[in-house]
């Protein structure tokens, strides 16, 4: 299915919906809450927002914590150049650690060549040094390059918003 | 310093992690992967906690007051509801990284910059409505970077997506 087709599945409900849960309520009842405003019943609201879960427009309602209030305090992007049919595995075995939170094959450049990419996090840097270690442990054979590239600067960190 | 009044700045995060207690930890554990969607889903997570409605709530509006919940509410997919969405990196010069980072972070559909270590110094994640507005932001972002090139780093494979700090460990 194309992306303009996907979009024609919501309508002008599912999208108030999705507005309105950006901002989850604390109260006792949440769902009626939003409901309330979106202009239909409780059950409505649930059903369309089962619904777009499962067609993956959303992601899940929940928190997101704040890494560095966390004790999260160190983040390293790990990038490195694997052989494209080693790719797979290694990435599956990457993304299994529990220290890494987004896990991508990407595209690459002729001066940039690193293919697999691991957002590891830490509460210190030593733990994302050791992290990206135990990947070159299991994989190095395979590995023609690689790099940690510690952010050193937060300029921007928000959600996606409708 | 990042001059970001949403982001507190500062070591800070000992003496708040001990201002919460286990209890807090497992819900917060608990709602980073999902509110769910029921007719009464802080009673359902209370239940597993043996916490009530009225303590599921006073605990999350405690986490949110310490600053520990960022947000609570819909985590969305840019690209299913349309979006273009991307990550991109510049190799910037310190003299222009200021004016670059203002430019990059004054477009609301920006979400992430970084500064990081190695060649390409500056990166940042943006989902644009389409591929015109898309083409129109970078172009300025470039203009004002004065960098060589900008790299566009489309996903291929997604092996993971998965945002989870463990407030137990």
């Amino acid at each position: 299915m194309n992306e303009a087709a996907q979009k024609e599945t919501l309508d002008e409900v599912d999208f108030a919906l999705l507005r309105l849960a950006q901002d989850f309520p604390l109260c006792p009842d949440p769902y009626g809450e939003l409901a309330r405003q979106a202009g239909c019943s409780r059950t409505e609201a649930l059903l369309r927002l089962r619904r777009m879960a499962e067609f993956g427009a959303l992601r899940r309602i929940g928190a997101v914590l704040q890494h560095r209030r966390s004790g999260y305090v160190a983040g390293g992007m790990f990038v490195c150049q694997l052989p494209p049919h080693r790719v797979a595995e290694a990435g599956q075995w990457l993304a299994e650690l529990p220290e890494v939170s987004h896990c991508y094959e990407r595209k690459t450049y002729p001066d940039w060549p690193y293919n697999l990419y691991g957002m590891i996090h830490g509460r210190t840097e030593a733990q994302v040094l050791a992290t990206a270690a135990s990947f070159l442990e299991k994989w190095g054979p395979d590995v023609l390059a690689h790099a940690l590239l510690f952010s050193r600067e937060e300029w921007k960190k928000t959600s996606f918003r409708l | 310093m990042n001059g970001f009044p949403h982001e507190p700045e500062g070591p800070c995060t000992l003496d708040e992690r001990d201002e919460l207690e286990l209890l807090d930890r497992r819900l917060l554990n608990l709602v980073q992967q999902g509110i769910p969607l029921t007719e009464d889903p802080y009673g359902d997570l209370g239940r597993s906690l043996g916490l009530s409605v009225e303590e599921v709530l006073e605990r999350l509006q405690k986490a949110v007051v310490l600053g520990v919940i960022r947000r609570l509410g819909a985590v969305l997919h840019p690209s299913r509801l349309g979006y273009v969405s991307g990550l991109y990196a510049l190799e910037v010069k310190e003299d222009r990284m200021a004016l670059a980072v203002s430019e990059i972070n004054r477009h609301p559909l920006v979400t992430h910059n970084y500064r990081r270590d190695g060649r390409l110094n500056l990166w940042f994640t943006l989902s644009a409505s389409c591929d015109e507005e898309k083409t129109r932001i970078l172009k300025g972002i470039l203009h004002c970077a004065e960098a060589p090139q900008l790299y566009e780093f489309p996903s291929q494979q997604v092996f993971k997506l998965k945002v989870y700090l463990d407030m137990e460990g």
